[in-house]
């Protein structure tokens, strides 16, 4: 990648992936509200809002933060498997994908439910799950970012050989 | 940031730590879901998809 381009896709990848960690605090507040208000309006208002963010704001934004930060470390020399950090954050980064893809379920009950009418005790635990996935969320995507800004230093058997390869050659060149 | 010019391949601590949250965090959800927290059927269609602004 040129300079340009580079920066480019680094700031992209940058605004997208703290665009998912900002939408997904959000969702927290959403799911404290819902569970905490005495205002059934609220809580019915609540949980069809977290089923609207959830499918046009935070999956788009963690496919975007997925494939960005694929493309970001193809496209320099942090690569995608050289660094243990940079493995760590695809880890997360795939892991909760994969979870946000499966609590879709959750939210759509409650979301229905809501649409219904006031909430009952029956949609009670899955209220909790919500407030418990968007907590847990929050606290990967956090470890995520702190990883990109801190940078822990280690490669991977694969990163280190193909520094001493790089280093060989550049011997050799000399 | 530290190079890593002088890392040997060995696995940094903070790795085995981290792997090892990650694994005790997938056991946990995993029996957590096995032992009955399923979510019932549920609807993978965006909320638009399912009428839901409709109302």
């Amino acid at each position: 990648m040129s300079p340009g381009v580079r920066q480019f896709a680094l700031t992209a990848h940058v605004v997208l992936s703290v665009g998912w960690l900002g939408a997904v605090g959000v969702f927290l507040a959403l799911a404290v509200a819902g569970l905490t208000s005495a205002d059934p309006e609220v809580v019915r208002a609540a949980y069809l809002a977290t089923d609207v963010i959830t499918w046009y704001v935070i999956v788009p934004l963690a496919f975007a933060a997925l494939v960005s930060g694929v493309v970001q470390s193809l496209g320099t020399t942090w690569g995608l498997v050289r660094h243990y950090w940079v493995l760590a954050k695809l880890l997360i980064t795939v892991l909760a994908t994969i979870l946000l893809l499966v609590h879709t379920q959750p939210i759509a009950i409650v979301a229905s439910a809501a649409a219904e009418g006031p909430l009952t005790h029956a949609e009670r635990p899955l209220q909790v799950q919500l407030l418990g996935d968007a907590a847990a969320a929050l606290v990967a995507l956090l470890v995520a970012t702190t990883l990109s800004v801190y940078k822990p230093r280690g490669v991977t058997r694969y990163g280190w050989r193909k520094q001493q390869e790089e280093r060989s050659g550049a011997k050799a060149e000399a | 940031m530290a190079s890593d010019r002088d890392s040997s391949p060995g696995t940094p601590a903070w790795v085995k730590v981290f792997a090892l949250v990650v694994l005790v965090l997938v056991l946990l959800f995993v029996g957590l879901h096995l032992a009955g927290g399923g979510l019932g059927p549920g609807d993978h269609a965006p909320p638009i998809e399912r009428g839901l602004r409709q109302r």
